[in-house]
């Protein structure tokens, strides 16, 4: 009989549906359970036996024609090095290859996706560029590693090393298959740069893209102005200059908002997301840490405690938003004459080499930061181990970061990850600011200080976070924030087996 | 049998739908809610049972978070609906112009909530932005309007108000108009007033629509997050963090997908609690 002929009861009807709904529901269930623990499996990525095809036999070869004709002009003595093939690419096969990146979108970033891009066309490759801001970053990071979705590289910052580093390639382990010494001179890489990218456990979880720390930026004309020196002489007993500690970094920003015609002396990143590093600057320069070795949170110790009466201290002297001040409303105060003098990371201050971006730019100079120890910000890019191209993908980011590179990497917006190249003679001449350079210097030879590398990181992070913008904001006291978020991270990480 | 084949044939495909968008999620959270579920590891790395429930229900964040959210849909959708109400007013009539403003009236509901947040970001900056630039020039004073409380619980609920009031427009438009013109002729000849018109034929039949129109809003405002996560990040410290808000941080900037799970549930079950009392306590018709 035909289904439309037949008539069905009401309550048939309403069986059958249920019957039917029961048994999808089950087969969903059993389907789900058995796509989740699969899930699961692909989302624990092992090493992968790699394939590759070999083209060529020879120890060493040439590039072919085509390559030669790609390149342009200025790129001939940077590419003539790379001529020689060493034996180990030569067995890499670049042809119809296609890579995919998830990076971000600064100038450092942009300078690696233009070497990428030349170097993926002299080798007919394809390569495909995602590229967020650093929040957006961090959560395509945190979600797509864990998930397994296939990226060839991807940009870490130091701090997500904890979390993710076991989705990730050892970089140590890829320079010695694939890796060309010669190409590299690792030798010259700032220690202080490839060590910020090491697990606790030594593995190295990516090749450092940039240098990043943060620089005093300020106004020129206030410190040089003659009324201002002899002023300040008068009151303060020394030199009016950008301060090198506390006691002068607190005179100076008086000074300014009461003796000139800045109503504010100072600006920071003051906004939520940023106060693990900015509140981590004051502690670890009082000799404070976020934790003791048996990871045990140490925020309210007298250490901590100090640190944020400080920080709340810098905070009387910004701007009328400073609780929402990031990188970029933090550049905004500078150019707006709203504040004399931001703690800005170099890589974001590149910005205010800008004319068009920087109205002050005849007014604008650089000093190292007043804290005695600077958070550190590497960031680097690594090989996920789901990367259907490692070799690949390795052996691109060995080129744009070789040394024959450096100088075309920093012109095009980088910062300098090799010691020979902030001494380069040449490159420095061509610097419109070296003393943007030479503050970065002075502040990573003082000293650094890394975010932990802990597994659970954005637990820390967020309660610190949330915290101590509480206290800033007046809504808790600067004890009882400390102490709060002590005794959250420290539920948290006990509910999370970190102490078992 | 052949027939029975054809039912679970045609019914399959929506009962699978239903299933994978709506059950499967939502009793997998309920799942994971009972577990630890650190994103870093993506998958279950211990049976918790109800922790994560307590630990929710014992957070002062939780409720203020629930607080925060309870006060900005009260405030912002009683301020949509009442300008959306003496727009629809307004416009319920022949005037010059009337369907051009009419339209013009619906642009910022087009607009995606990003973009209308970043837009008064700029526009409520404290330095650069064109509403401080106007109070300066009244002298009045310019505040810190998205880092200072409670200028930054009002910015936010005057975002919502500025997108969403024209959606409170529209239906209630679309109400007035759809009303029997009898009943208010009616009243014309027997000599009622436009008030008395208004308070007492009007608005009785008006009624479900705005019971519909408030319903949609609330539980549209509910869910706020766009606003926060662009223009105050729940700041300054936790005062415009809502319950949406609070889950995203647990989620993916705490990265505790149990944690967040908890919440969500509670979440859901309070919301759902507070819509069937509301169903059960409006005025009845």
């Amino acid at each position: 009989m035909n289904l439309s002929e037949r008539k069905f009861s009401r309550r048939e009807a309403i069986g059958m549906a249920a019957r039917v709904a029961a048994g999808v529901i089950v087969g969903g269930v059993v389907g789900g359970v058995a796509g989740y623990y699969a899930g699961a499996t692909t989302a624990v990525p092992t090493v992968k036996t790699e394939t590759v095809t070999e083209t060529v036999t020879a120890a060493a070869q040439t590039v072919t024609t085509t390559v030669k004709e790609t390149i342009t002009k200025t790129l001939e003595r940077t590419v003539s090095a790379s001529v020689t093939v060493p034996p180990t690419e030569a067995r890499i096969s670049f042809e119809g290859v296609e890579l995919k990146v998830l990076a971000m979108s600064d100038p450092p970033n942009i300078a690696f996706e233009k070497l990428a891009k030349e170097f993926a066309e002299a080798h007919g490759m394809k390569i495909q560029f995602e590229m967020y801001d650093w929040e957006h970053l961090k959560e395509k990071i945190m979600t797509g590693l864990p998930a397994g979705v296939e990226y060839d590289i991807v940009l870490v910052d130091e701090p997500w090393i904890g979390e993710i580093e076991k989705y990730l390639h050892n970089m140590e382990e890829l320079m010695g298959k694939y890796g060309d010494p010669a190409i590299l001179n690792s030798g010259d890489l700032l220690p202080t740069v490839v060590n910020a990218l090491r697990t606790f456990e030594g593995k190295l979880i990516g090749f450092p893209m940039m240098t990043d720390v943060r620089i005093l930026v300020y106004r020129k004309s206030y410190f040089e102005d003659p009324n201002n020196k002899r002023k300040f002489k008068e009151k303060y007993g020394y030199e009016l200059k950008p301060p090198i500690n506390y006691y002068e970094f607190f005179d100076v920003v008086e000074f300014m908002a009461e003796n000139t015609d800045m109503r504010y002396g100072f600006g920071d990143l003051w906004q939520k997301d940023y106060l693990e590093m900015t509140f981590g600057d004051w502690l670890y320069s009082l000799g404070g840490r976020f934790f003791d070795e048996k990871l045990i949170p140490q925020y309210d110790t007298p250490e901590g405690i100090i640190a944020l009466k400080l920080l709340m201290k810098s905070l009387e002297y910004g701007p009328e938003n400073k609780l929402e001040l990031n990188h970029e409303l933090l550049n905004v105060a500078f150019f707006t004459e709203k504040v004399p003098m931001v703690l800005q990371w170099w890589s974001v201050t590149n910005e205010m080499l800008d004319p068009e971006i920087n109205p002050l730019i005849d007014d604008t100079s650089f000093a190292p930061s007043f804290h005695p120890l600077e958070c550190s910000g590497m960031m680097a890019y690594a090989i996920p181990l789901t990367s259907p191209h490692p070799a690949q993908a390795y052996k691109l980011i060995e080129w744009v970061y070789s040394q024959q590179n450096a100088a075309r990497l920093i012109s095009l917006g980088g910062t300098p990850i090799r010691a020979s190249t902030f001494y380069d003679e040449e490159i420095r001449r061509r610097l419109r600011i070296p003393e943007q350079w030479d503050a970065a210097l002075l502040t990573l030879q003082r000293g650094l200080w890394s975010r932990p590398k802990i597994k659970y990181h954005g637990i820390h992070d967020e309660i610190i976070c949330s915290w101590v913008h509480r206290a800033m904001a007046g809504e808790v006291s600067i004890e009882e924030a400390l102490r709060n978020a002590s005794e959250e991270v420290r539920r948290e990480f006990e509910k999370a087996g970190v102490y078992k | 049998m052949k027939e029975w084949y054809a039912v679970v044939l045609l019914l399959a495909p929506s009962v699978f739908l239903l299933f994978s968008v709506i059950l499967f999620p939502l009793v997998f959270s309920y799942y994971v809610s009972l577990t630890n579920f650190p994103l870093a590891e993506f998958r279950v790395t211990e049976w918790v049972g109800l922790d994560n429930y307590i630990s929710t229900l014992e957070s002062p964040r939780f409720w203020h978070s629930m607080t925060f959210t309870g006060t900005f849909v009260i405030i912002a959708v009683s301020i949509e609906f009442f300008l959306g109400l003496g727009f629809a007013l307004l416009f319920d009539r022949e005037i010059v112009g009337g369907k051009v403003i009419r339209s013009l009236m619906l642009l910022p509901m087009l607009m995606s909530p990003l973009v209308v947040s970043m837009i008064w970001k700029y526009m409520l900056h404290v330095d650069v932005g064109i509403v401080n630039y106007i109070l300066r020039s009244f002298n009045l004073p310019a505040p810190a309007w998205l880092s200072v409380e409670p200028y930054a619980i009002i910015s936010v609920i005057l975002i919502d108000v500025w997108q969403w009031t024209p959606f409170m427009f529209l239906v209630l438009t679309a109400g007035l108009v759809s009303l029997p013109r009898e009943p208010i002729e009616a009243a014309l000849i027997d000599g009622a007033t436009k008030y008395q018109i208004f308070r007492y034929v009007t608005l009785p039949l008006l009624r479900p629509v705005i019971f519909v129109a408030i319903m949609l809003r609330a539980m549209d405002a509910l869910k706020v997050f766009d606003i926060l996560y662009i223009t105050t990040r729940g700041g300054p410290g936790i005062a415009t963090e809502s319950l949406t808000y609070y889950i995203f941080n647990l989620a993916l900037v705490r990265r505790s997908i149990g944690l967040s799970c908890a919440a969500s549930i509670i979440a859901v079950f309070l919301v759902f609690g507070l819509f069937s009392l509301y169903l059960k306590f409006k005025p009845k018709e």
